[in-house]
């Protein structure tokens, strides 16, 4: 980093962001905070009911529920894309030109959107006309169409392959840079002492990586607690009401209930627990670092 | 001797084990959106089949033919998100690259203290900011907009640019800076000629995530526009799944993810040599 | 239910829900129907976007939908020779409709509420009804229109506008949060009923809950 500018100009280059931030999200945020403590509705008016909000919301089974779904499949997906991101990475690491192009397509769905992947997905998986029953029944895996979003495991099963088909490509990418600059030397050096891939990979590669698998880490959980789409167009939370999300339950809340007050709410809960965590893992990833 | 040899054997076998799944891999990848392409040229009757065909008995452009003319016309929708995608990545553009520059090359007090703040929002989720922002956007006239929504989109997409534009400034070596600095370059003109055109992998990177994100974002938009004919792109995807009195149209929604994917795809492929680049030198510090 | 003469939505905390003669039959009916595997599979994940499809394959006898449907059937499924009846309740003489979807409101503190009310009554003039909507093969709100000229080329329609006579509509503040939101407590009633089997729990359950959401 240079030192021979002048530190403050470096303030105005970043002033335009801050307050662009300040005005388009700390404000609203500021607003957000104080419906919830109103019974604000949709529709309009609403009375200063301070924190009676929070108290509904610690006692709401059905947020709960929604909550402790969310973290299952925050804990469930996160490592399974760290893994296979990784595994892709040790997969197309090399520059040649198969991998690059392996590399190009696997990453290919991370630009499509999470609505039309969804969309997409949600026709395969479909009992009637879907092709992955018909893939099922030509290999004679299962001898009936299979109803995939009326079974809780079926459906998850389904939401975290078609999730995992869209986003492992961008963990991908990040392990991929983080694999290219490690030195050849180490690796050459462990070669030569008689280490295999293997032993390679999980004694130097996986921890000179730990940063990227952090950081990759944490956006993954981040999205996984914030997931909405997906559930939203392919399970609408069912079965029996069981796959929705915190922000799913928000949504509902808010937009089809009417309860601005309570959604805006249960929103600030959500973030101070999706806060916590983050802490958590960031404190949890300097320890590794150090370690 | 032979050790070598068999060091050969042993590697030319890893690499041909590792072509093979590389190609299994890319056709499982594929395969989704190429039978979802397949779907979208069979005729209605046809996609709506139960049991399913792979390919189509017959090819028909009609799904098509439905998606242009619905509601208010494909092309008035493509205009829209595309205005709106535009704007957008010119709003994160304006904002991410000096702000990158800045925490990169200088040291200003407090400076890690603020980039966490600008990256704080993306913990928070987006939709609850919807309300207060529309509250606010209806007061001082944005909220039928597409600039009022390309702000949303920009407020999505800006903690990623940062830190991108950080990481892609910070990957250039301080001595470049340095020399020219001696030569009397103030910073705003050392940006401009030097660095800019040194992080161009970034901020074409920012430019396609940004383009890629405001294009496929559905709930602000509902939100936030009223009128039919500003509507954009994924607004018809949904009302094309809703469909046609209590039964989907299995094709026309398949063409319309065609639609919606196409443009994603051609930039991504057009700039694939820019961002991967890009993503790898600057996503990884 | 209507049909059987059950009450099922709750107006406020103190109205019953899911009250009276159907309640139960009808559900056992349709799980026994769903155990005798005269229901679709694919009935078990639907939650109403796709629930005409199957009848629409003419593997389906019958078939709840709307007049909508007539005309939809007739152009995209000439093949499938369809009639028309009410909704049955438990007894033969039982008949029941759903009458809803397009509705008119003004707004309260509209500024414009005389002139609303003036479109109203306009809306509702044989003019309105006839030349506006039976002519375009629109079901009329009013049940007297019925037997009109634009209908007697496709009696069904007849049927259909005839049925808004003897149909209800639901008419509760929390309408969508008891029925049409996902994971709905009605929802849920019927797919634990007819699926699960679990037919008095559903009820309980579903009681339940109507009756906290009509307590908001």
């Amino acid at each position: 980093m240079s030192l021979t500018h002048q530190p403050r100009t470096g303030f105005f280059y970043v002033l335009p962001a801050i307050v662009f931030t300040c005005v388009f999200v700390l404000y609203p945020l500021t607003q957000l905070f104080y419906i919830s403590l109103t019974d604000r509705t949709l529709l309009g008016g609403g009375h200063y009911i301070g924190f009676g909000n929070y108290t509904r919301a610690f006692a709401d089974k059905a947020f709960w529920q929604a909550f402790e779904f969310t973290i299952l499949y925050t804990i469930f997906l996160t490592p399974v894309l760290m893994a296979l991101g990784f595994l892709l990475a040790l997969l197309t690491v090399r520059n040649t030109g198969l991998s690059r192009f392996t590399r190009g397509v696997i990453f290919l769905p991370v630009v499509i959107g999470l609505a039309s992947s969804s969309l997409l997905w949600v026709w395969l998986f479909d009992q009637q006309v879907g092709l992955i029953n018909r893939v099922l029944m030509d290999l004679n895996i299962i001898s009936a169409p299979w109803t995939w979003f009326n079974i809780f495991s079926r459906g998850f099963a389904a939401i975290c392959f078609s999730v995992t088909w869209k986003v492992v490509g961008f963990g991908m990418i990040l392990f991929v840079a983080a694999l290219q600059s490690v030195g050849r030397e180490l690796e050459e050096a462990a070669i030569i002492d008689g280490a295999s891939y293997w032993q390679r990979v999980w004694r130097i590669l996986v921890p000179l990586s730990r940063r990227t698998l952090f950081l990759a880490a944490l956006i993954s959980a981040i999205g996984s607690m914030l997931a909405f789409d997906q559930f939203y167009i392919m399970t609408g939370g069912g079965p029996r009401g069981q796959t929705f999300t915190s922000v799913y339950f928000v949504y509902q809340n808010s937009f089809v209930f009417f309860k601005l007050g309570y959604g805006a709410a249960l929103s600030i809960i959500l973030a101070v627990f999706i806060l916590i965590g983050s802490i958590f893992q960031m404190w949890l990833s300097r320890r590794g670092a150090t370690a | 001797m032979s050790v070598a040899l068999e060091r050969k054997t042993t590697r030319s076998s890893a690499v041909l084990v590792v072509q093979i799944i590389s190609v299994l891999i890319c056709i499982i990848m594929l395969l989704p959106i190429v039978m979802s392409f397949f779907a979208s040229v069979k005729s209605p009757a046809e996609a709506n089949l139960s049991p399913p065909n792979y390919f189509p008995i017959v090819y028909s452009l009609s799904n098509y033919a439905k998606i242009f003319s619905y509601q208010a016309g494909l092309g008035v929708y493509v205009w829209n998100s595309l205005v709106t995608a535009l704007m957008s990545i010119a709003i994160c553009l304006c904002l991410a690259v000096p702000a990158g520059y800045g925490f990169a090359r200088f040291n200003f007090a407090y400076k890690e203290a603020w980039f966490l703040l600008l990256l704080s929002t993306m913990m928070f989720p987006f939709q609850a900011l919807l309300v207060p922002l529309y509250l606010m956007f209806a007061k001082i006239g944005l909220a039928n907009s597409h600039l009022g929504l390309a702000i949303v989109h920009s407020i999505i997409q800006l903690p990623f640019s940062i830190y991108l534009m950080r990481n892609s400034f910070e990957a250039v070596p301080a001595e470049i800076e340095d020399a020219t600095y001696v030569d009397g370059c103030r910073s705003f003109t050392s940006l401009r000629r030097i660095m800019l055109p040194l992080v161009l992998p970034g901020v074409v990177t920012v430019a396609l995530f940004a383009f890629v994100n405001s294009w496929n974002e559905f709930i602000s938009a509902l939100i936030f526009l009223n009128n039919e004919n500003s509507f954009t792109v994924p607004i018809l995807l949904v009302a094309v799944r809703i469909g046609h009195m209590g039964a989907i149209d299995w094709g026309a929604l398949q063409a319309g993810v065609m639609v919606s994917i196409v443009p994603c795809v051609a930039v991504y492929l057009l700039l694939q040599r820019y961002y991967v680049s890009g993503l790898l030198n600057g996503a990884v510090k | 239910m209507w049909g059987s003469g059950a009450h099922v939505l709750p107006a406020g905390p103190d109205d019953k829900a899911l009250d009276g003669p159907g309640v139960k039959e009808v559900l056992t009916m349709f799980h026994d129907m769903w155990k005798d595997k005269i229901i679709p599979e694919s009935a078990q994940q639907d939650n109403g976007t796709n629930f005409f499809a199957t009848f629409e394959t003419g593997k389906v006898g019958m078939q709840g939908s709307g007049g909508f449907a007539i005309s939809a059937l007739k152009k995209d499924h000439p093949e499938i020779n369809f009639g028309i009846a009410y909704l049955p309740g438990i007894k033969p003489e039982n008949a029941s409709s759903f009458v809803g979807g397009d509705v008119i409101a003004i707004p309260k503190g509209s500024k414009h509420a005389d002139m609303a009310k003036k479109f109203i009554q306009w809306a509702l003039t044989d003019e309105a009804q006839l030349n506006g909507l039976a002519k375009n093969l629109i079901l009329p709100a009013r049940t007297d229109l019925a037997d009109n000229e634009f209908f007697k080329a496709e009696p069904r329609y007849i049927t259909t506008a005839k049925a808004v006579a003897i149909g209800q509509t639901p008419w509760v503040f929390h309408f969508n949060d008891m029925v049409n939101a996902d994971g709905s407590p009605w929802l849920q009633m019927l797919q634990t009923a007819i699926f699960d089997g679990k037919i008095d729990e559903a009820i309980a359950t579903a009681q339940d809950a109507l009756k906290t959401i009509a307590s908001n």
